[in-house]
């Protein structure tokens, strides 16, 4: 039993061991990028599948120290991009502080063929200042620490490994032999075969221009309202990375010579959509007011100058808000569902950022949130805001990531759906309060608080209640008035014979209208009379003069007639009478508005 | 990442602030009328029906100008809104 347990490991350790025997890298040369603020290593390698079977994964390994730091690990066979996934452990041999990653080729390599892939890793962070602090006017120098030779668990047969610099201001580079520094290069042309693991410290020491613009943390919030607006919020923690300032800080140095800026930046640059409105920047204090924006056509740009110059590692915060209109960013996707397109991160240039966070708040009502994202290491989690005209709150979606460098700010979609009635909710939510306001006003008017109901609140109800009354008279008197008005332009209408043959006919049918008006008067009348005797008497009076201007109406009908059939001509009849007339009309509108101050009280 | 139409807004935004202005002039005539009428008349002689049609139209018109009015000056004053 214990033998063959023996046997088992063995084979397994010969297996192990048989995996780092699958390439040999013919020819390795490493390109390390150090011109930026973050290092970008590419290397372009030759392998040569030496194994007994086509195989299709390849490991790539750095050192502990820059493995940390990747943003990016992208494997490319021309051009084209292949799957890398992070390995658990490291294959057998590894020394220790060693991370490798397993690429996975979209086609095999056949026994015996080779394949020309690059490797491009983005590191951020990897640069360590020395001197730590400098002093207002000293120039920055930083050391970059890497693997001389390709961190492989192949054998490399042939390798270069060149350093390229921002400056040509080199201090040191170790290790010295095999190396050689022209301009701002340093390179190691022919560094021979190397078996698998080959380590050897590779330590490059020089004075880097460049400010490091480090965001320690980005709260992105984007929020989506249907009514027409993206409002897009950004909460910056900014901090210079460089050599830390140490001593004092004069303005005027500062401000007269480009020696007292040395690795300090004062502003930061983002591109904006175009179609971007409504800037506004600012930090706990208040407005800032240091910015310029530059619209045009493709893009807005934006310098923001921060509250004060940042020296080596100081360090600010400021929040930047912009708002664009829905078209170009949300679009209609089958079966009702919407989507939304934005960029995950900051639009500031130059800038790495540790702790991304962006937050999507929907509004109130979405359903059936999915989100689209460009990395898998984005960690989702959801939250709920209550802003404006909120009763349930609204669906945040959360993502999270670190170590994000400009080159990975791609769009990501988020799909969701969201109906017309949900986009309801606010108007109808207004509308409700307002009329709670009104109904309760209405119920108010409508309860009766008084302390002591005595004789003079009874009095005062029976008026109340008989003013009501009155003022369902005031209907039927003005239909009172109308006739009368009626009869008066019938009057003016007769202008021959014949119609004033008619007239007296006409003047009877309109007269025949006032009866079943002067019935329902009466009823209300003898109600009125029961609350209060006073404005029924009022009331009756009023009703009375009707009778009275009925009798002038119906004069002056019949003086028009006889005038006409005295075969005056029409409009000197009309001359005759026009006093008449006039002070009749007069009389009309006299007795409308008595009736409408009666019902008044 | 496909896209498919864009989203429109159901109100073009450029006119937020006629609406705004008309819609709260609007419900404050008639919240005014309204109001004159709870005044002017007594217990006995209000009709329900007139009082609910002038509630209701002031109530929609000063909602709806309330929601065009913050719309309007959401994004100028606060950045961020309904």
């Amino acid at each position: 039993m214990s033998r063959l347990c023996t046997v088992l490991v063995l084979a397994a350790c010969l297996v192990a061991s048989a995996a780092a025997a699958d390439f040999v890298v013919e020819n390795a040369s490493r390109r390390i990028n150090l011109k930026n603020t973050w290092a970008k290593a590419i290397d372009t390698l030759k392998a040569k599948n030496t194994g007994g079977s086509d195989l299709s994964n390849f490991v790539v390994c750095y050192p502990e120290s820059i493995a940390s730091r990747i943003a990016v690990l992208k494997v490319l066979i021309k051009k084209e991009k292949q799957e890398v996934a992070p390995l658990q452990q490291a294959p057998q041999g590894a020394p220790a502080g060693v991370s490798c990653y397993q690429a996975t080729f979209k086609s095999t390599v056949k026994k015996g063929a080779t394949v020309d892939l690059d490797v491009v890793a983005t590191v951020t962070g990897v640069f360590k200042p020395n001197p730590a602090k400098i002093a207002q006017g000293e120039k920055q120098y930083v050391e970059y620490y890497d693997n001389l030779y390709l961190l492989s668990p192949y054998e490399v047969t042939e390798q270069s490994s060149t350093v390229l610099l921002p400056t040509s201001d080199v201090r040191s580079f170790s290790p010295q032999d095999g190396g050689s520094k022209s301009g701002s290069k340093v390179s190691y042309a022919a560094l021979g075969k190397q078996g698998p693991w080959a380590v050897q410290q590779l330590k490059v020491h020089f004075h880097h221009d460049k400010p490091f613009k480090r965001v320690n943390s980005l709260v992105r919030e984007i929020e989506v309202s249907h009514w027409g607006n993206i409002y897009v919020e950004e909460t910056y923690e900014i901090q210079n990375a460089g050599s830390q300032h140490t001593g004092k800080f004069s303005r005027l140095t500062y401000a007269h010579s480009p020696d007292g800026k040395t690795n300090s930046f004062p502003d930061v640059k983002a591109h904006l959509p175009a179609a971007a409105h409504s800037l506004y920047y600012k930090d706990i204090i208040g407005n800032i007011s240091s910015s310029d924006t530059t619209h045009t056509s493709r893009e807005t740009l934006i310098e923001v100058r921060l509250r004060y110059p940042l020296m080596g590692g100081w360090k600010t915060d400021f929040t930047l808000g912009y708002s664009v209109p829905l078209e170009g960013f949300l679009y209609r996707r089958p079966k009702g569902k919407l989507r939304l397109l934005m960029d995950l991160s900051t639009s500031f240039d130059d800038v790495w950022v540790e702790q991304l966070t962006t937050r999507v708040v929907l509004p109130e009502g979405a359903k059936h949130i999915k989100a689209t994202l460009p990395f898998a290491d984005i960690q989702q989690s959801w939250d709920k805001k209550f802003t404006y005209l909120d009763t349930a709150g609204r669906p945040v979606l959360v993502l999270s990531k670190s170590n994000v460098v400009p080159e990975q700010n791609k769009p990501f979609a988020v799909d969701y759906s969201f109906t017309f009635t949900g986009m309801m909710r606010e108007p109808l939510l207004l509308i409700s309060v307002f009329a709670a306001f009104f109904a309760a006003v209405a119920l108010y008017n409508r309860l009766d608080f008084t302390i002591t109901r005595d004789e003079k609140w009874q009095e005062g109800q029976a008026h109340d209640k008989a003013l009501g009354l009155i003022q369902s008279l005031t209907e039927y008197w003005d239909r009172e008035a109308d006739v009368l008005d009626r009869l008066v332009r019938l009057a003016h209408s007769i202008s021959n014979r014949p119609s004033a043959d008619a007239a007296p006919a006409s003047r009877q049918a309109l007269e025949a209208e006032l009866r079943p008006l002067d019935e329902q008067s009466k009823a209300l009348l003898s109600q009125v009379e029961a609350l209060s005797p006073k404005l029924a008497a009022a009331a009756r009076n009023h009703g009375d003069k009707s009778k009275v201007l009925l009798g002038r109406a119906a004069k002056l009908l019949s003086d028009k007639s006889d005038l006409i059939k005295k075969d005056v001509a029409a409009h000197e009849a009309s001359a005759k009478l026009a006093g008449a007339t006039r002070q009749l009309e007069e009389a009309i509108r006299e007795w409308v508005d008595e009736g409408a101050k009666l019902a008044q009280g | 990442m496909e896209a498919g139409a864009p989203v429109h807004p159901p109100v073009p935004m450029a006119m937020y602030p006629l609406l705004a202005t008309v819609l709260l002039t609007v419900g404050i005539v008639a919240a005014a009328l309204f109001f004159l009428y709870q005044v002017t008349t007594t217990r006995y002689s209000r009709k329900i029906a007139f009082e609910g049609l002038l509630g209701l139209s002031a109530s929609v018109a000063l909602g709806l100008g309330t929601l065009f009015l913050l719309l309007w000056l959401a994004a100028p004053l606060f950045g961020s809104v309904p």
